[in-house]
Parts: structure tokens; C-alpha cells; sequence
């Protein structure tokens, strides 16, 4: 019988079963034991026997195994137990037995698990986001709390500035109190040339910048500042950790290849130390490079390099040993008082208003404060509607719980009659509770995770590509273990402790039918109502936002923008001057209206209502007393003739701008309804004079002009505008016309920026391919190639995917508080099918012994929504505020989302209630 | 530990531990059992009862020296207590009792 053993060993995977089953302390002897008798079969009977019987071994020492190692103690829950303490000894048991009894109830752990897993996702999205954003610190800035960010402010204005190139240098020249001070700037450069060029981010900075954040180079070396001296700075790069893994392919001989960023050649000195991101929010981003190269690189060129006016710059720095925030903020203004003695108006917000240096502490982020204290405050209200969300998924589990907790009296009945103590239950059910919470917490982590991967890179209309890195850190993990931990208390406890409270003799006797747990279901309840309230807040949240957008879409903006495609052409970065640019401005739109799609090409310096203050005037309309005599900012648009014609803008007097004003001519302006009737408001705008005194634009302000334009139009406003809010002027510092425009012919006021719009034959992504190619050259546009439309919309994708979460939110609570409804409703048929079956053997229609039960859960409904409208009326006006054309009593939102509560509420009743109309009195009695 | 009774399966493990002496170790006794009874036994519920009767102070261990042969393994042999006897002889005094008389019992037990 004995053959020569091929394979003397036993199966593996049985060996391994019975080693992972059995007490360690035993292990060795077990294995050999069982290697002893498996080789003595194999002799004797082969070897199917012995791996047969080797397998039958492991799997019968799973269950003693396990009971030995969980429950050394076997004690029946309730059973006293005096040996040891009592916490530990039974935790082992409860676990075994929750495990169990979750297993035969798949429904309730998918509907828990489910509900919870949405809740606890959404919270953890959101906290996430918001640590990227406002907390997270790169491991690879050294002492993170010792550096220092310098802002540029308006003395009576706290509005954290940048700050320009020249008080840079004086910062790092003349303050001792601060060793080491860097610059940088954030900007959208063109990565490689042709057809694979793409925009990536990348930030200009000064010698000093890796030594403020004391960060080590992954690979090469970093700036050194003998090649970074302004204006003859070297074109070389230290690339992004990120940039050189994922575009370089993290080939370790990358030092001295060259990359192309804007058309410019550039050589690789060097890979950034890992994790190290964008100064601003952590921000993706892929080179750095020195600030001041020969001849410019993104708009740093020599001459806004000496300009004390134009503040671009982020300054961080560190302190010199010794010295603490106080003395720096002092040397600070000691400094910002000398610049503005020897600087004057450069060094001033406006006029006899002088600037000052700001010291913020710890913040390698850079991020400004006042900007940290409105993300927190955005985050904190959208993690207080995740937080919503998380709540109604509690509340519907503790409302399931209570449920099984009432199902399970019995049961507990006959423990507490064994002699478990309250405590002894509360923990069996607990167990239970946190089981179901560590499931929902895995789901939860998995949502966030796919949800936040998905939201990392914001796709913007504005041609620059914002990407961040928000991943699930140890903070964000314990955040959602900590939320999963709370959320397992507030749905657990509650049923837990109603559930064991004890009415022995009652639950013993009667069983399933006895009647009781008023308490629990009265809990219940209330639980629903939360739920149908919270439904209702976010669904008449979800139907104002979402209707504001679609009034704002479908409103008359005051010009067309069917068929029209736009991109922005920005040349005031290089050598050319004004008129010059206008050339090449002619020459590009020359060549897209050669294009057989195209019909029109029109230049401007704005785009109508969503970039349009790309251009300020500073004006003094004649006639028209202004506070202090000072000028007003008003949003001017510089189009070509064609313009008008082209977004149909309406002229309601006078005439339109047209070929016949070219540079020599009268200078003209064309003035909104609302411009004329606040400052003219007894005279015909036609022919008054408007003195132009200034211009701004994206960083660049034109002063001391005295240009006379005479009023040759009034161009139609968008009906629906509010003529009272008529040229409303914002107070001081700057005086701002809000709602006052003027159009000026682009002949002659030139600008080395515009924006094309072209007309398209058919619609208007048919030509967007040919406005890229013509006018997208080695720089990336501040406005990409686009539709108007799209351009038009931009704005409204925040509040549009804050309607649609909260729709979606809404829609989940919907199906929540339809469970919960069902459930009571059910759950009262089930209690109360005597009572009605009684009520029937007595007379009553099935109709009404429907209709009762069904008021039942009508009210529950109808609590809710009153309940949801005294928090959602509020909750609109405020929103007012935020957003336009809000009506807080929108017939469609406020009515659509009691209408569909009061639907779910129906059929959540109705379907449950449905069941008594066919009760027989005889049958239900005689099972009694 | 006179009072004391012991569970079917204990009993024989029991019993198997006195008839083997020094040479009762887990497979062994196994084999004994299997071997009278022709029931099957599991290595990991024997183990466990032998770990119980252990907590119960009837039973003790000592690990042997592993075997001066090529793979030679350790055993954990096993031996009864003064307590371990005394539970034994109780209960199978007890079980001698209560067949006393019993005609299916004593005819087997012959």
C-alpha cells in the first residue's frame, strides 16, 4: 500500500487553517499531531485518506478553536460571571453572537450599512477637502510653524495683498529681523510646443525660496542666487516631485534635459523633494523657476520687476534667531512708514491712504487670512450639510433599531430574568451598534475616496489648470473614525437603552404580541419627523438654488451669445506697445474671419457680465457731483465697431459705435440706461460729456488722463434690472458705479489685451477649434477658447453643484424618511391588526380602518414639513443675500418639495395600510 | 476535586491519560480514544478539553525534549493530578453505581 511519497507534506491550505484556528500556545503540538497521524495514514490507507482526513481535521477545529480563543468563558449573555472582570470576559461572546444575528438579517446591515456609508462618505469628502485646502502641511518644509507670510495691506483695509518685486528687495535688504525672505508667483505657463502643449502651473520665485521652507532637493540641487539675479537670471528649473514622476516618468537622468515652458527652453537642475506642492493651498504644480529672466517669463519683466506699484508677488520668510513676531511687525511698520514717506503715492491704496506690512505667523500655505476665514466658513457649512445628511442616516438606523429592539424584547426579557444587568444588555447591543458603524465607517472611507479623486482637479473655463492633491491622511481616517464613533453612539444608544429596559413579566408572558414599548416608538416617531424635516430643508434648499441658476440662464442678460466663441489674447507681457498689438490683434482676427465657419470677428477688452472688469475707468461724469470730488470706477468695455452689432446690444438713443470712430476722431462713449438716468437725470444723456481720468486693468493702472468723451448713445439695459439700484455707488476706498457701463470704441482706447469673439456659421464649439489654433500661440490664455455660453455659465457651476448636492442629499433623505414612514406604518398594522380586525367585526369599513392608519402616518408627514418650513423660510432669506432671484416663496421649490414629501408620504402609508383593507376579522381572532 | 463530574468526552480523554501514563501525548491519546470508541476525534477538540480539564486543575503538561530523530517534534505530554485521580475515581465510581442493576448497562459494560 505504502507508495513512494510524492508529496509527504500535508495539504497547505488545510495546515494553514488549523494553524490560524488554534490557540497559539497549542499551535506546535497541533500541527504535529496532525503532521503524526497524516503520515501514518498515508502509509496505511494513501493519500486520499490522509488529505481527506487532514481537511476534515482543520475544518472541525474552527469551531473550538474559535470558541477558545474569542470566549475562553462560554457564559451565556446574562449568565454571571464572577471570574473576571466583566468587561472583558464578554466582548469576545458579544461579538460572536452580534455577528450572528446581523448574518440573519441582510436587509437590515445593507439598509444600515448603506445608509451610513453615504453619511459618513459625505463628511469625510468634505472634511478632506477642506484639510487639503486650509491645514495640510508638506512634510517637506522643515519647522512649517516658523514661517512667516508677508502681506502688502491697505492701512484701513485689512485686505491681505501681494506684494510687488522692488518692496520684495527692501524686505530682504533692509530688515534684520527677518534671515531669510523669498518671493514667488503662482502662474499658468504652456508645457512642450505643437500639438501636445498643455498648460501646467508653475511658480516664479527668488533665490531664497527652498531655504525659507528649508526644503532638500529629491534629486540635483537647487537655486543658487548667483544665476537668479534679476534680469539676467538663467533659464533653469527645479521640476515638481509630482511633475517628475508622472510627465518625466521619473527617469533619474533628467538632470540637464530641457522642457519647453512657454516657448522657452529651460534646463532641469533639479527634482523638488516629495510632497513639496504650490505655496497657495497646496496647490499641483510642476517647475519652479527664477524670477526675472532676461526679456521677461510670464509677465515678470524688467519693468514690472522695478515697478513699486504693480504687487504681484507671495513673500514668506523667516525670523533671525532671537527675534519674535512682535519685533518683526514693529521693524515692519517702522519700514512701511519710510516707503511711504520716500515713495508717496506708490505706496499708497489711494490717495492719503498709506499701505502697511502684515506678519502672519505660521503659514507656510500662504493662504491669506481673510481667505482661510471664509473657506472655513464655507467648509463649515458644507460639512454641517454632510453632517445633515449623516444625522437622518442616524436617525434612520436608531429607527430600525428600535424596531429590532422591540422585536427582541423577549429575548432580552429572558436574559435580564437570567440576571444580566441593564449595563450587561446595553453593551450586547452596543456591540451590535458598532459593528454596523465600523461597516458604514469602510464604506464611507471607499465613497470619499472615489468622490475626492474625482474632485481633485477642477476643471475652470479660465484656461488654468487648478489641481489638487486631497487624499485620505491619517487625520482624515481618524476624522471619519471619530465621526463613526459618534454616529454609532447617537443610533445605537438611544435603541439600546430603550431596548433594555426590562418589563419582564409583560414581555415573558405575551411574547411577540404584547404591547409595550410605547417609549421606543414614540422615539421613533420623532426620529421620523426629524427626518422628514431635514428631507424638506434640503429639498426647498436644493429647488431655490437650482431655480435661481435656470432664472439666471433664462433671464435677458442684454446681448446674445447664441453662435458666438471667445478667447482671450494677452500680449502685455512682451515688448510691444499698444498700437503694435492692435496689429497683431487685426492681423489674428483677420485670419478667423477668413474661416469659411466664421461669419463675424469682433474685438473687446471684456467680456459682458462675467469678465467685466477686466477694464476700469476712473471717471468724472460732467455735471455730476462725486464724494470728494474723487473719481468714480466704472466697468468700461474698449469694442471694435463690429461688436454691438455682432452680441446684439440694443441702442435705445443716439447711435451705436461704428467705423467712423477711429483714433484721430471725437472721442465717444456709448452709456447704459442706468448711467444716464443717475447722473443726468433731468437731461438727455445725448451729448454730455464724460472726463476720463484713469484706467485699470489686470494689474496695470493708467493715471492722470484727461480724456473728453462725449455721449453718443444709450445702450438698452437687460429688462428685469432694477432701475432704483440705478448707478448705486460703493463707499470709499474706491467709489464704485455698480450697475454703470460704458462702451468706448477699442480704435481708441487700444490694448495690448483683448478677447475675441468670432460668430459661427452653426454653433458656436464648431469654431472653438479654430479660435485656439489662431489665437493660442506659446502662452496659455487667460480666457481658454470657449463658447460664450459655456463662459456665461461659469459662474453659476458652484451654486449649480451646491443645488444638485443638495438635491441629491435631499433625494437620499427622501428615501430615508420614506423607510421610516413605512416602517412605523407597518409597524402599527402589524401592532394594531387586532384592534382592527375587532373594529371590523364591529361595522367599521375597510376604508376607514385604512384611512386610520394611514392619518397615522400622514401626521408624522405633516409635522415634518411644518417643522422643515419654519427652518427653510429663514434659511431662503438668507440665501437671498447669496444669490440672485431667489424668491424665499418660489411656488416651484417650496411647493415641489412639500408636494413630493406629502407623495412619499402616501405611498409610504398607503402601501403598509393596504394590507388591513384585506384583513379577514375571523382569521386575525382566531390567531389570536 | 471529590464532587466533581466530568463530561462524557472529558471522561474519556480522562481515561485515556491514566491508561496511557508517560506516553500520553495528543495523538496518542487521539488514537486510544478513536481507537476504543471508534468515534472520530477532532485534534482541536481534544486540545480544547484538554486546555479546559487543565483550567480545571485535573490535568498537567510538560513539554518534552523534541525526539533525537531527523524532524524529530516536542510533545506536550500530558499526566492526571492528585485532583485529576480523585475526579476520576469519583466519577467512575459513580457510573459503576448507577449501572448497578441496569441489565442493557452491565450486560455491555461485562
Amino acid at each position: 500500500m505504502s507508495q513512494p511519497a510524492r508529496s509527504p507534506s500535508p495539504p497547505r491550505l488545510a495546515r494553514a487553517l488549523a494553524a490560524l484556528v488554534t490557540p497559539s500556545d497549542d499551535r506546535p503540538f497541533v500541527m504535529a499531531d496532525l503532521e503524526e497521524e497524516f503520515s501514518r495514514l498515508r502509509q496505511d490507507s494513501g493519500r486520499w485518506a490522509a488529505w481527506s482526513w487532514y481537511w476534515a481535521q482543520a475544518f472541525r477545529a474552527v469551531g473550538p478553536g474559535l470558541r477558545r480563543r474569542f470566549a475562553r468563558d462560554r457564559h451565556p449573555v446574562g449568565a454571571p460571571d464572577s471570574k473576571r472582570p466583566r468587561w472583558r470576559s464578554s466582548v469576545g461572546a458579544d461579538l460572536t453572537y452580534a455577528a450572528r444575528r446581523l448574518r440573519q438579517a441582510p436587509t437590515l446591515v445593507l439598509v444600515t450599512v448603506t445608509s451610513l456609508g453615504l453619511g459618513i462618505g459625505a463628511t469625510t469628502t468634505v472634511f478632506s477637502i477642506a484639510d487639503g485646502v486650509l491645514f495640510k502641511v508638506s512634510d517637506a518644509i522643515v519647522d512649517p510653524d516658523g514661517v512667516l507670510s508677508i502681506y502688502t495691506v491697505p492701512k484701513a483695509d485689512p485686505v491681505f495683498g501681494p506684494t510687488s518685486y522692488p518692496d520684495f528687495a527692501t524686505l530682504q535688504r533692509d530688515v534684520t529681523s527677518l534671515a531669510t525672505v523669498a518671493a514667488l508667483r503662482l502662474g499658468a505657463v504652456q508645457f512642450g510646443d505643437g500639438e501636445l502643449a498643455r498648460p501646467v502651473m508653475v511658480e516664479s520665485v527668488t533665490a531664497d525660496f527652498f531655504k525659507v521652507l528649508g526644503a532638500r532637493p529629491t534629486l540635483g540641487r537647487l537655486f543658487v542666487a548667483a544665476e537668479m539675479q534679476p534680469g539676467q537670471a538663467e533659464h533653469l528649473t527645479v521640476v515638481s516631485y509630482d511633475f517628475w514622476r508622472r510627465e518625466l516618468g521619473g527617469d533619474v537622468d533628467v538632470l540637464g534635459r530641457e522642457i519647453r515652458l512657454d516657448g522657452k527652453l529651460f534646463t532641469i537642475i533639479g527634482v523638488g523633494p516629495e510632497g513639496l506642492k504650490g505655496r497657495l493651498a497646496e496647490m499641483r504644480i510642476a517647475a519652479w523657476v527664477p524670477v526675472g529672466l532676461p526679456g521677461g517669463f510670464y509677465h515678470a519683466t524688467d519693468e514690472e520687476l522695478r515697478d513699486r506699484a504693480d504687487r504681484e508677488y507671495g513673500v514668506m520668510a523667516r525670523a533671525t534667531a532671537g527675534f519674535s513676531v512682535e519685533q518683526i511687525e514693529a521693524e515692519l511698520s517702522l519700514l512701511s512708514e519710510r516707503l511711504h514717506r520716500e515713495h508717496g503715492q506708490e505706496w499708497e491704496n489711494t490717495p492719503g491712504e498709506p499701505l502697511v506690512f502684515r506678519v502672519v505667523a505660521a503659514n507656510p500655505g500662504m493662504l491669506p487670512p481673510e481667505f482661510t476665514m471664509v473657506l472655513t466658513a464655507a467648509a463649515g457649512l458644507v460639512l454641517a450639510a454632510a453632517g445633515l445628511i449623516l444625522l437622518i442616516a442616524c436617525s434612520n438606523v436608531a429607527g430600525l433599531l428600535l424596531a429590532q429592539a422591540h422585536e427582541r424584547r423577549q429575548e432580552i426579557a429572558v436574559r435580564a430574568a437570567l440576571g444580566a444587568d441593564r449595563w450587561r444588555l446595553v453593551k450586547m447591543l452596543l456591540v451590535e451598534s458598532s459593528i454596523l458603524a465600523l461597516a458604514g465607517c469602510g464604506l464611507g472611507i471607499l465613497i470619499a475616496r472615489v468622490a475626492i479623486t474625482s474632485i481633485g482637479s477642477v476643471a475652470l473655463p479660465i484656461g488654468v489648470p487648478l489641481e489638487f492633491d486631497f487624499d485620505l491622511n491619517l487625520r482624515v481616517l481618524l476624522f471619519a473614525l471619530t465621526v463613526s464613533a459618534v454616529a454609532c453612539l447617537m443610533f445605537g444608544l438611544l435603541p439600546a437603552l430603550a431596548g433594555s429596559r426590562s418589563h419582564l413579566v409583560p414581555a415573558l408572558k405575551m411574547g411577540r404580541r404584547s404591547p409595550g414599548g410605547g417609549g421606543s416608538l414614540r422615539l421613533r416617531r420623532w426620529l421620523v419627523v426629524g427626518q422628514v424635516t431635514a428631507c424638506l430643508v434640503l429639498l426647498v434648499g436644493a429647488g431655490l438654488v437650482l431655480r435661481s441658476t435656470t432664472t439666471l440662464l433664462d433671464s435677458d442678460l442684454g446681448f446674445a451669445r447664441d453662435g458666438i466663441a471667445v478667447v482671450s489674447k494677452d500680449l502685455s507681457f512682451g515688448q510691444y506697445s499698444e498700437s503694435d498689438a492692435m496689429v497683431i490683434f487685426e492681423d489674428i482676427a483677420a485670419r478667423i474671419r477668413s474661416h469659411p465657419d466664421v461669419t463675424s470677428v469682433a474685438l473687446a477688452t471684456s467680456v459682458e457680465r462675467v469678465f467685466d472688469d477686466l477694464l476700469l475707468g476712473e471717471i468724472l461724469p460732467e455735471g455730476y457731483e462725486t464724494p470728494d470730488g474723487r473719481p468714480l470706477l466704472v466697468r468700461m468695455n474698449a469694442v471694435g465697431p463690429e461688436y454691438l452689432s455682432m452680441l446684439q446690444i440694443g441702442i435705445v438713443g443716439g447711435r451705436p459705435l461704428s467705423d467712423v470712430d477711429q483714433r484721430g476722431s471725437e472721442r465717444v462713449a456709448l452709456v447704459n440706461e442706468e448711467f444716464a438716468a443717475h447722473y443726468w437725470p433731468d437731461e438727455p444723456a445725448l451729448g454730455q460729456t464724460v472726463r476720463l481720468v484713469g484706467k485699470q486693468g489686470l494689474g496695470t493702472a493708467v493715471r492722470g488722463l484727461n480724456d473728453r468723451l462725449t455721449v453718443v448713445g444709450v445702450v438698452r439695459d437687460p429688462s428685469g434690472s432694477n432701475p432704483d439700484a440705478g448707478g448705486r455707488e460703493l463707499g470709499a476706498p474706491a467709489v464704485v458705479a455698480v450697475n454703470s457701463k460704458m462702451w468706448v470704441p477699442l480704435a481708441q482706447h487700444p490694448s495690448t489685451r483683448v478677447v475675441i469673439h468670432a460668430q459661427a456659421r452653426n454653433t458656436a464649439a464648431s469654431i472653438v477649434p479654430v479660435l485656439r489654433t489662431e489665437a493660442v500661440t506659446s502662452e496659455v490664455p487667460l480666457i481658454a477658447a470657449q463658447p460664450l455660453e459655456t463662459l456665461i455659465e461659469f459662474p453659476l457651476a458652484i451654486p449649480r453643484a451646491i443645488g444638485s448636492a443638495m438635491r441629491w442629499g435631499g433625494v437620499f433623505a427622501l428615501v430615508l424618511a420614506f423607510l421610516g414612514i413605512y416602517g412605523i406604518v407597518s409597524f402599527t398594522v402589524t401592532e394594531r391588526s387586532r384592534e382592527m380586525a375587532i373594529r371590523k367585526a364591529i361595522g367599521a369599513r375597510s376604508d376607514q380602518v385604512v384611512g386610520r392608519v394611514m392619518r397615522h402616518g400622514l401626521s408624522l408627514a405633516l409635522w415634518g414639513i411644518t417643522l422643515g418650513l419654519i427652518i427653510a423660510v429663514p434659511m431662503a432669506v438668507l440665501l437671498r443675500s447669496e444669490l440672485e432671484a431667489v424668491n424665499p416663496w418660489d411656488p416651484i421649490a417650496v411647493g415641489g418639495g412639500v408636494g413630493v414629501i406629502l407623495a412619499a408620504a402616501l405611498l409610504a402609508s398607503g402601501l403598509p395600510a393596504r394590507r388591513l383593507s384585506a384583513l379577514d376579522p375571523m382569521t386575525v381572532l382566531r390567531d389570536e | 476535586m471529590p464532587g466533581q463530574f466530568l463530561a462524557e468526552f472529558e471522561l474519556y480523554v480522562m481515561l485515556a491519560l491514566a491508561r496511557l501514563g508517560d506516553d500520553a501525548y495528543g495523538a496518542s491519546i487521539r488514537r486510544d480514544i478513536e481507537g476504543r470508541t471508534g468515534r472520530p476525534v477532532s485534534v482541536g477538540a481534544l486540545y480544547a478539553t484538554l486546555a479546559r480539564l487543565a483550567d480545571k486543575g485535573l490535568i498537567r503538561f510538560k513539554v518534552s525534549l523534541p525526539e533525537p530523530t531527523r524532524g524529530g517534534r516536542a510533545r506536550k505530554h500530558c499526566s492526571l493530578t492528585a485532583a485529576g485521580k480523585a475526579a476520576l475515581t469519583h466519577s467512575t465510581e459513580m457510573l459503576t453505581r448507577m449501572m448497578e442493576g441496569v441489565p442493557v448497562a452491565s450486560r455491555q459494560s461485562e
